[in-house]
């Protein structure tokens, strides 16, 4: 399938986040690594590898077996710990040779949104889980019993604070008739950050409901508002959509009032009209209803809306804090209903 | 390292006493002021929950750069007027680092006097102790840059000089300063809160403070010490925390660490001596992020590496 | 053209076609006339199409020197040959030379073979200023004693039809020429000009190849001359670059990723190479605030987990001395590439000498024992950087590698190296240490510890530069300083115990052997090549590793009946005045060898400002063991 040119824009717009992850990645491979080449029995290896670690220089100068022979006083670690060990070197390797860029994910028409998000990140929680039993096994902390299941992977929502919060970032192509967003929230923690590249027609403002206060959305047809997502220290999603959806941004770091970190620069005036795959005329219809609200609400001149305390803290950064919500979309939707409601400070 | 996929899974959060941070006993002379800045790090390392093993201190030469010995951290005791060099090395390749450098006036303002404008323009992330004790201490009473006019020591016994080099002068002169702070070893409240604010600006954060050498220099500080009235505190709600050290000395002086020309007027020297937070801007650039790159497996590497050797190929 | 010289000017269509196994051209002009680059051009065209080839530069000392004089000589020689060519050989045969100034510089220091082949810039002769014409009158006569055969060629006239500055197309001009000279591939010089200008616009481009073909199409018309070289070419890949893209090639190969470095001639372009890519793969060139800034901050790198690298010459080497001291004494592991010159002092900056092995191997108070190798080709600057990291990492050692300006500058290719992801570095574990490690836990027997660094949890120590124990508390107790001593000089032994003793160039007996270290090998075997086809019973020794020596030496010379250094320092001359067998200061490694062997090795050295040539060299040979060959 030829490549869409927007989702490679999106994948480069995202480079700052994925050299995040890649390079977190990159050290772990190289730790790993290093830890063989140093664990390994002397006597059960050739020197091949000895050999190669001087270089060419040392060819017919140094006598690489003499040279181990001498100054190898490397730590032996048992066969076990080595074969693990090889195991999480291989599961973290594969993963940083494979991807040259943000983890692309393409929908196929008609296919799950949530299924093909949960695939791309079973895959990065395979080296997460590599990870763990690496470093849980070279500070002697590795209990077979209970964590061997951890080799196989990780899935998301078993996903720790650190984890999530270098998590890489994923673009994802689909039919506008198969984004329901919604399905996303889940994925929404840490510093997960999911570019939806939307072919065909698209719902109008498919992202308003989940336009919760810690989370970076982007709703937009311009790739290089993007930038601004990949800089968001929290989670963020964004859909570049065609001309005539809505578009507006919510940037939880522009400041604690609705007014300060929404802005909509377009608001379709037609009606929706047609069901586009799962997403009903009235659903379209209460999405765009939800966005002119929050439009309205941010726009009153005196609208210095507070958000609660806790969503405050959320806004400066420390995302992480914030607990994931049974259904956070739901339950924001409802915060930012509230926030629309409230009349100005008079 | 560079933050490593290995250290995101298992978070353990640690809680640590000022006993964790206690290395072997201290030896410097009794009524030495740097008893005090050590007390006041030790607690420093403890409130801020630093790890010890990711926390570093770096010396160069001297009674002050002893220091690292009596903490139970990392430590590199280098040679004299060189901590600087050896701690932007470090930090460029190990930002996780927790990074301190002390010094003593010899070592940083006459034989390290390079590295030292160097690492303040760098602005690398890092906490700059210098003890200034007016003397060279260690090697028994010779002139350094910071001896008062007419101070007799035993290489100008007929009293120095020349006027004492002024510390915060020369920091604030020099381009991209980020942090410039003046306590003193005798205010423990406000050693420990200028440190504590030291630790928490990303840059590098210079602090000098003013410390007593109870053999040689004594009398120096005498006045300063004994009377409050000729301190002056300088408060801003940008400023060094308040921990009731205003309420031992009564001159308060408001001043904005954001105004770097007042800054650089107020810490010319005077007959007061002048404690708290002279300049803070957290937003001059930093060498170390500006020099932070992404890491590559040695896979990647060579492939770069013969793309560049196709360029040379016959 | 005419010209009322007093030399014979040759008729410009008169040479005709020689064949011949090897040429060395030089293009000599005006600092900025970019004789330098032609002559880069023109080497790796020829090594693409087979030859072998040496390429060294000629570089003024300054980088503006006053136009049309012998001082500002600037330039390149080219030594292409039908078989490998490894050093820059004894003279030029044919020169082109942008003014008569420049070719005088290159006559006086007897670079010009006699009766070589001279084309020179032929607007000078008729110039409207006076002075200009009474200079090249001036100039002809003295150049008259070389018998050269002078074929004036009108470089600006032409490159105006061309370009409005004609200043800044002569060099492609003359590429051109020769091309057609040497009879190159156009199409290969054409993509030559398309790479070597790729950061420039189109239309220079273009520019500089029209100049090319102009020049070609010229010497086509008015010259006669061809020379012929064999091409061979190569079963191998082959990359070309000097020595010092080489070095700072080979540390991304050796997974170097800190370099802190100080500007200094001729080290720097190793960091202007760095500069370009070192980012690329995640490494980090730091230009510290000076040179001693430069090796603290790689020692704290160093110290903070890597194995980093310093790159400096003889000035910043001396100020380096006291942190050296500080990476030995604490074992921190650190590579300092020296590219040596003219010294002391700021001597000659942009010339090659080997005066500062000595200084590499005892220039630090207190006793210091570090590792000193020496790349003797440009291939070995790549690969040495592999093994010096390998080593400094396992000994926790300090490795000087001692490169040079010959090294440096010149430009010769070699095979492709094959890129193995065991030369990486290894990253540090920093898992947590037992509760019993010690920072330095020596291995009685091999003096050899594993290091610890910060981030390992229960490690914690202080380095420090005072004496120490195992556990890096200083201690003056008796003893303490004894055994830790010991310990950083055993690594050494075993270091040594590891080397293979060296090969012998030539017979393995004989009359004479001579003893080389760093980039005189190409010039010491060529002689000796030479003097063995005279029948001459001579062979030749090349050290890489200088400390600790590499073992079997002096079983070596016990085969020979002399055993003589050649080397580019400065010693005493036997015949010197006051000089006596008790006085005389040799070479520094005939003073090392002497020390370490109790063998009378002898030794010749030269400090001439330029690589040795290997006539020279076998003049030597001749004087000593050669009495009644004629040739």
């Amino acid at each position: 399938m030829p490549s869409d040119p927007r989702a490679d824009a999106a994948a480069r717009a995202l480079a700052a986040p994925w050299e995040r992850f890649h390079s977190a990645l990159a050290e772990a491979v190289e730790e790993v690594r290093s830890y063989l080449r140093s664990h390994a029995a002397p006597n059960g290896r050739d020197d091949t590898g000895g050999r190669a670690a001087l270089g060419p220089f040392a060819d017919g100068r140094i006598d690489a077996a003499r040279f181990a022979a001498l100054v190898e006083r490397e730590e032996v670690t048992d066969a076990d710990t080595l074969a693990r060990m090889t195991r999480a070197f291989e599961a973290l390797s594969a993963l940083a040779a494979r991807a040259d860029g943000p983890l692309r994910i393409d929908v196929p028409p008609g296919g799950d949104l949530r299924a093909c998000v949960e695939r791309a990140l079973t895959e990065v929680g395979r080296a997460l889980g590599a990870a763990r039993v690496a470093q849980l096994s070279r500070s002697g902390r590795y209990d077979d019993a209970a964590h061997r299941d951890l080799l196989r992977g990780i899935p998301f929502v078993a996903w720790g604070v650190g984890e999530r919060n270098l998590a890489p970032p994923l673009v994802v192509s689909i039919d506008g008739a198969d984004l329901r967003a919604s399905d996303l929230a889940v994925f929404l923690d840490g510093a997960m950050k999911i570019v939806l590249v939307v072919r065909g027609p698209s719902p109008p403002a498919p992202l308003a409901r989940l336009t919760t206060p810690g989370t970076y959305v982007l709703q937009t047809s311009d790739v290089a508002e993007l930038a601004g997502l990949a800089a968001a220290p929290g989670p963020g999603l964004a859909a570049l959509v065609p001309e005539d959806a809505a578009r507006f941004r919510h940037d939880p770091s522009a400041g604690i009032t609705l007014a300060e970190r929404l802005t909509v620069t377009h608001v379709p005036s037609a009606t929706p009209r047609h069901a586009l795959g799962g997403s009903s005329v009235l659903q379209q219809t209460e999405d765009l209803r939800q966005l002119a609200e929050l439009a309205a609400a941010a726009a009153r001149p005196t609208a210095a809306v507070c958000a609660p305390a806790e969503t405050a803290a959320v806004a400066s950064g420390h995302a992480e804090a914030e607990p994931i919500a049974s259904d956070p979309a739901g339950r924001l939707a409802a915060w930012l209903l509230q926030q629309a409601e409230l009349p100005g400070p008079g | 390292m560079t933050c490593s996929l290995l250290d995101c899974g298992t978070v353990e959060e640690r809680d640590f006493e000022m006993s964790d941070f206690e290395g072997t006993v201290a030896r410097w002379c009794p009524g030495c002021g740097d008893h005090a800045v050590l007390s006041s790090v030790q607690r420093l390392l403890a409130d801020e929950r630093l790890p010890p093993e990711q926390t570093v201190f770096v010396s160069g030469i001297g009674c002050s750069s002893r220091f690292p010995h009596y903490l139970n951290t990392y430590g590199f005791h280098g040679i004299h007027g060189r901590a600087l060099p050896l701690a932007t090395g470090m930090k460029l390749v190990r930002p996780d680092l927790h990074t301190f450098v002390v010094m003593g006036d010899g070592d940083c303002c006459s034989i390290g006097a390079a590295h030292w404008v160097h690492a303040i323009r760098y602005n690398v992330d890092m906490v700059v102790i210098l003890l200034d004790n007016n003397i060279y201490g260690l090697t028994k009473k010779q002139t350094s840059p910071t001896t008062p006019q007419g101070f007799g020591t035993n290489t100008q016994p007929r009293g120095s000089y020349l006027p004492a080099l002024d510390p915060l002068s020369v920091t604030l002169g020099v381009t991209n300063a980020s942090f410039v702070a003046q306590t003193a070893d005798w205010a423990p409240g406000h050693l420990y809160e200028t440190l504590r604010a030291a630790y928490r600006h990303r840059g590098f954060s210079f602090v000098r403070v003013l410390q007593r050498c109870p053999v040689w220099t004594l009398s120096i500080f005498r006045t300063a010490v004994q009377q409050p009235q000729m301190t002056e505190l300088l408060l801003h709600e940008d400023g060094i925390g308040d921990d009731g050290t205003s309420q031992l000395y009564k001159n308060h002086l408001s001043h904005d660490p954001a105004d770097l020309d007042r800054a650089r007027a107020l810490a010319r020297a005077g007959d007061r001596v002048r404690l708290g937070l002279f300049f803070h801007d957290p937003t001059r650039p930093r060498y170390d992020a500006l020099r932070a790159l992404p890491v590559h497996t040695a896979e990647e590497r060579i492939a770069t590496l013969n793309e560049e050797l196709d360029r040379y190929a016959v | 053209m005419s010209t009322r010289s007093p030399v014979s000017v040759t008729d410009a269509s008169a040479p005709g076609a020689i064949r011949v196994r090897e040429h060395a051209v030089e293009v000599v002009s005006d600092s900025g006339e970019g004789a330098q680059k032609c002559g880069q051009f023109f080497g790796a065209i020829s090594a693409k199409l087979g030859n072998g080839v040496w390429t060294v530069e000629i570089i003024p000392a300054e980088i503006q020197p006053p136009a049309r004089t012998p001082s500002g000589a600037s330039g390149v020689r080219i030594r292409i040959g039908s078989g490998a060519v490894t050093n820059w050989g004894d003279h030029a045969d044919l020169v082109v030379a942008f003014n008569e100034q420049v070719l005088l510089a290159r006559h006086r220091c007897d670079a010009l073979a006699p009766g070589a082949i001279v084309l020179i810039e032929s607007m000078w002769a008729e110039h409207h200023d006076e002075r200009i014409r009474a200079q090249w009158q001036a100039a002809m006569t003295e150049l008259a004693s070389g018998g050269y055969r002078i074929v004036p060629v009108p470089m600006e006239q032409e490159c105006l039809e061309i370009v409005d500055n004609a200043r800044r197309g002569k060099n492609m001009f003359v590429l051109g020429l020769l091309a057609a000279i040497y009879d190159r591939d156009l199409d290969r010089v054409r993509a030559q000009i398309e790479l070597g200008f790729e950061k420039k616009s189109e239309a220079i481009r273009a520019a500089n190849i029209q100049l090319m073909e102009r020049g070609a199409a010229w010497a086509r018309e008015h010259l006669g001359l061809r020379v012929e070289i064999e091409t061979v070419a190569s079963d191998h890949d082959l990359v070309v670059m000097n020595g010092n893209q080489a070095l700072g090639m080979g540390a991304i190969a050796a997974g170097f990723d800190f370099c802190a470095m100080y500007p200094i001639t001729p080290a720097t372009s190793v960091s202007h190479y760095l500069a370009d890519v070192f980012d690329t793969v995640g490494g980090t060139l730091h230009q510290a605030e000076d040179e001693i800034a430069a090796i603290g901050a790689a020692i704290g790198a160093s110290y903070a987990g890597k194995v980093a690298f310093t790159v400096t010459s003889g000035p910043g080497l001396a100020l380096k001395t006291e942190f050296i001291g500080l990476a030995v004494m604490t074992e921190v592991p650190l590579v300092i590439v020296n590219v040596q010159r003219g010294g002391p002092s700021t001597g000659l900056p942009t010339k090659v000498e080997q005066s500062d092995l000595l200084a590499a191997m005892f220039g630090q108070p207190g006793d210091v024992p570090k590792v000193v190798m020496a790349p003797a080709t440009i291939e070995e600057c790549f690969h040495c950087m592999v093994t010096a990291r390998r080593i400094a990492e396992t000994f926790r050692c300090v490795v000087v590698i001692l490169s040079d300006a010959n090294l440096a500058t010149g430009v010769q290719p070699f095979p492709r190296p094959q890129l193995d992801v065991e030369w990486q570095a290894r990253r540090p574990d920093l898992s947590p240490v037992s509760e019993r490690a010690r920072p330095f836990d020596w291995d009685d027997r091999t003096g050899l510890s594993r290091r610890i660094i910060p981030g390992q949890p229960g490690g914690m120590h202080t380095l420090t530069g005072l004496i120490h124990d195992e556990d890096s508390k200083v201690s003056y107790a008796p003893g303490v300083n004894e055994r830790a001593c010991s310990m950083r000089s055993r690594k050494m032994a075993v270091l040594q115990q590891t080397l293979e003793p060296p090969r012998v160039h030539g017979a393995e007996t004989g009359r004479l052997l001579i003893v080389g270290w760093g980039s005189t090998r190409g010039a010491i075997e060529e002689a000796v090549d030479r003097a063995r086809e005279e029948g001459l019973a001579v062979s030749a020794l090349h050290m890489r590793f200088l400390s600790p020596l590499e073992p079997g030496l002096k079983d070596i010379f016990r085969r020979f009946d002399q055993v003589l250094t050649v080397e580019i320092n400065y010693s005493d001359k036997p015949d010197d005045p006051f000089v006596t067998d008790e006085n005389r200061r040799r070479g520094q490694l005939c003073f090392v060898l002497r020390a370490q062997t109790l063998v009378d090795v002898d030794c010749w050295t030269r400090v001439p400002g330029e690589p040795l040539r290997p006539g020279r060299i076998l003049t030597e040979i001749r004087s000593r063991i050669g009495e009644g060959v004629e040739r």
